[in-house]
């Protein structure tokens, strides 16, 4: 593949290992599969990209963006422990919702970010070639995301909201609000999820209400393949098993893409996604399940 | 109580027969576009402006009801039925979803629809030429080898032209087959490089890089909705970006021929005076873009042109129907 | 102290399977005792614990927990003020976490969760001094996983969590109930030795008479939902089982086969 498909492999990968991260807190630490990913994500980009074209600068409208996101993790939450709607159907509810409500913040389904100040150029201003402009900002973006995260993750409210998901009866019993665990960790990682809508779109050069279909898979495939070719019970690792498996999902179905010989198209990237996923989980370690006549005898 | 009763009974009478009464001066077209897309508004704006030359005044003896899919095919299918219940004299779909979601929900109410590629292809007519049924229509189908043609002036050393859309958009994928059938003949070969969805755009421009000495970019609403990422990658890696239309030029497209949004309103427009005048759509032929005259422009944007490699000759920038 | 005045709750209220799990139950138990409870199947004795520990709510009556009325305390907010054993070992631990972590979180029980780091290195010194005491040499497998542990390691694990705050009240749902007859008498042991060392209030709930007779110092029967039997001091002492139930059938009037009661 060529250098740009390389870079442009990295920083996508980048992009979405926020969402991984968000994912990783709600699907692994706190047990609640949360699908409000698919809202939030363009949410994070409909409120930015609106921002910006009305002439405030890119930082602030980022900034916002993560707040807007949090809100929609509040509403899931919501949904789930006031209404006791069931935790996945809470999420795909507020992700419906939220499809109307960018259509209503930006007003119509697509907002251009031509000629348009965003984070990349201010990272351009300080000398940095346009070509590697995002790659700088988001690593940057994504070590200190990540950092954040495991510091949190290791203080006392962090190690209640694990207890949380771990064993929710347990930890009632030791004195953890199970509920409030599940909101502060809601809006955390849609609050990630929606700074990395942001950041995408901008790269993206476009805010769009479709921008949110199939973002849930491709962090599931990150986190999921991550961790199973990074196995770990140290949180600062498992984190870090997310960013590089986002990265190398981008990588893996650039150069799918690239080489032509297997004779994929674009058209092929689920069921390629599917077989990463697959092989990844089937990872080093396990044994084939092979029928009875097969495996050798005692 | 009786003379309420007689009020009322009069009311009802009056209105049901002061709406025959009304409908026979004031035609009522009904337009359906699938999103609110900055073209096909200006084709609506082309439409209005074309009727009203035919004497046909929104709010005087024109009723107008335009409604929006937003995009959700399922509303697309509500917005027909809901037509095709109010029985407006015509129903003009816009692009080729909504055109076939009309078609397919009534055989009797006249349908002209505009901005549909391939209108046998969607089966939407049977043939272009005396289509028969209750449709016809302006169909904006490129005249590809005119779209090349752009192409191969401003990149000479053309040898592998590189093919960037969303395979699962069909408009897309017939030019994308055109380009190929014709490619040959005009001396260069293609590499396809697909983009499932809006978020796969930019890696699926990356990927021609270094394959392709031009990318062209057909209708194809994935990859506008990311355009700016496109025009980035032919920026930075000096390699020309084409497009089948106008506005994405302003965007940062090298160039292409066009047809003008408002004139294909327009020609519309003049379709639909003749059903209102009582022709049936069946009886007349699709209108192409490509032979109404003078309807081709050339559409430059130097400043991106060059940032991408591209020296625009001057008799080039003096024939362009716009530079941006 | 725990005092619980006129409690009583009814499940499946208007249905044909309604029943008066608790029917007036009034109990007083002073700082530091022990107090044992015993009965038959559907006696009640799980239902009164539920609803001290704040699982269940009564429909009458109140909790009161020191000076406290808790009675709707939501679980969460009880457990700063009552420490609670579940008979299932996998119930009170966190199975993936270390052994080191678990305490961290039982640690904090009764103060707001900060964001300072939760495992300090004073941290892991109370969890190397009370698991000491155990005896089971847990105070060095302070990383391991808790998976990693037998059903009476977890269960010595939960007493230390249980014990290691402030928190001077303990619920014991019949915690030796699903271990085998050796972890099951070192764990109550272990119980006993923790009660008696920190003036425990402790309220324990059990199948077995054997047990109910021999630890603690007051014993209390639950029958349909009433305290039947309400025994300590000079009465208590000498008691065999064969006593209790002669006690039993003279209140009552009725013949309580002692198989209903578990012996051991």
């Amino acid at each position: 593949m060529s250098l740009y498909a390389f870079i442009g492999a990295l920083e996508t990968g980048l992009a979405f290992a926020l969402v991984a991260l968000g994912s990783y807190l709600t699907f692994r630490v706190l047990d609640f599969p949360d699908l409000t990913v698919e809202g939030s994500f363009p949410l994070g980009a409909a409120v930015a990209a609106k921002l910006m074209v009305s002439g405030v600068d890119a930082w602030t409208a980022t900034g916002v963006a993560i707040l807007a996101g949090a809100l929609a993790g509040l509403a899931t939450a919501f949904l789930n422990l006031k209404l006791r709607i069931l935790h996945i159907l809470a999420g795909i509810l507020t992700a419906i919702a939220l499809y109307s409500i960018n259509l209503r913040i930006m007003d119509r389904p697509n907002i251009g970010l031509l000629n348009i100040n965003t984070v990349y150029t201010y990272v351009e201003k300080l000398g940095v070639p346009s070509l590697y402009a995002p790659l700088v900002l988001l690593a940057v973006v994504v070590v200190i995301c990540k950092i954040l995260v495991d510091l949190f993750l290791s203080t006392g409210f962090g190690l209640a909201l694990r207890a949380a998901g771990a064993n929710p009866r347990m930890a009632r019993a030791n004195g953890i609000n199970v509920d409030a665990m599940i909101v502060v960790g809601l809006a955390m990682a849609n609050g990630l999820t929606a700074l990395s809508g942001a950041l995408f779109a901008m790269m993206l050069g476009a805010a769009d209400v479709s921008m949110g279909i199939g973002v849930i898979v491709v962090a599931l495939a990150a986190v999921i393949g991550g961790i199973a070719l990074m196995p770990s019970r140290t949180i600062w690792r498992l984190t870090l098993a997310c960013v590089l498996g986002s990265v190398l999902y981008r990588l893996a179905i650039a150069f799918a893409l690239s080489t032509g010989t297997f004779g994929l198209t674009a058209s092929d990237v689920n069921v390629v996604t599917a077989v990463l996923v697959a092989l990844a989980l089937f990872a080093p370690g396990r044994k084939l399940a092979l029928p009875k006549f097969l495996r050798a005898r005692k | 109580m009786r003379t309420a009763m007689k009020v009322l009974i009069a009311a009802v009478l009056g209105t049901a027969l002061a709406g025959p009464v009304l409908a026979d001066d004031t035609k009522s077209i009904a337009i359906i576009v699938m999103n609110d897309t900055p073209q096909l508004l200006e084709v609506k704006e082309g439409l209005l402006k074309g009727l009203a030359k035919h004497g046909y005044v929104e709010g005087k003896n024109l009723k107008v009801d335009f409604k929006s899919a937003q995009g959700n095919f399922g509303t697309a299918q509500q917005i027909v039925r809901q037509f095709v219940g109010e029985r407006p004299d015509v129903i003009v779909p816009i692009t080729t979803p909504t055109s076939q979601a009309a078609a397919a929900a009534t055989k009797d109410i006249p349908i002209v629809f505009s901005t549909v590629t391939d209108p046998v292809a969607a089966k939407i007519v049977p043939s272009n030429k005396h289509p028969g049924g209750n449709a016809s229509g302006v169909t904006d189908v490129v005249p590809i080898e005119r779209q090349l043609a752009v192409v191969k002036q401003l990149v000479p050393n053309l040898k592998t032209l590189g093919l960037l859309y969303d395979p699962s958009l069909d408009n897309a994928r017939s030019t994308v087959e055109q380009v190929k059938k014709v490619a040959p003949t005009m001396g260069f070969t293609t590499v396809e490089s697909g983009a499932m969805g809006l978020n796969n755009v930019p890696a699926a421009a990356q990927a021609l890089v270094g394959k392709a000495d031009a990318i062209f970019v057909p209708n194809d609403t994935t990859v506008y909705g990311a355009f700016e990422s496109v025009v980035k990658v032919g920026q930075d890696a000096k390699v020309p970006v084409f497009t089948a239309e106008r506005r994405s030029v302003q965007r940062g497209a090298v160039a292409t021929v066009g047809f003008d949004f408002v004139q294909m309103g327009l020609v519309t427009a003049d379709m639909v005076d003749k059903v209102l005048k009582g022709a049936k759509p069946g009886d007349l032929d699709v209108v192409r873009m490509e032979d109404v005259p003078d309807s081709l422009g050339l559409y430059i944007n130097k400043a991106s042109a060059e940032k991408m490699g591209v020296k625009v000759p001057p008799e080039l920038l003096a024939k362009a129907a716009h530079v941006f | 102290m725990i005092r619980v005045d006129g409690i009583g709750i009814t499940f499946n209220k208007g249905t044909a399977l309604e029943s008066r799990a608790l029917d007036g139950i009034d109990l007083t138990i002073p700082t530091g005792q022990f107090v044992t409870v015993i009965g038959s199947n559907g006696a009640g004795k799980s239902t009164l614990l539920n609803i001290i520990a704040g699982e269940l709510m009564p429909d009458r009556g109140r909790v009161l927990v020191g000076d406290e009325d808790v009675t709707f305390w939501p679980v969460h907010r009880r457990s700063t003020k009552v420490a609670r054993m579940f008979q299932d070992p996998r119930v009170g631990i966190s199975e993936n976490m270390s052994i080191l972590e678990n305490i961290a979180i039982a640690s904090a029980r009764t103060s707001p969760r900060g964001f300072h780091f939760a495992i300090t290195p004073q941290i892991r010194e109370l969890a190397v001094q009370r698991l000491a005491r155990l005896g089971l040499g847990l105070e060095r497998r302070l990383d391991d996983r808790v998976g990693l542990l037998s059903g009476g390691q977890r269960q010595a694990l939960c007493l230390v969590m249980a014990t290691v705050g402030p928190t001077k009240v303990l619920l014991l749902d019949e915690h030796t109930a699903a271990l085998d007859p050796g972890a099951a008498e070192l764990v109550m042991k272990l119980t006993g030795d923790v009660i008696r060392e920190f003036a425990i209030t402790s309220l324990m709930v059990t199948h077995s008479m054997r047990q109910a007779l021999d630890h603690g110092s007051r014993t209390i029967m639950l029958h349909q939902g009433r305290i039947i039997l309400d025994i300590s001091g000079e009465e208590r002492a000498g008691m065999k089982i064969e006593d209790l139930l002669r006690l039993f059938r003279r209140r009552e009037g009725i013949e309580l086969a002692d198989d209903q009661l578990l012996l051991d």
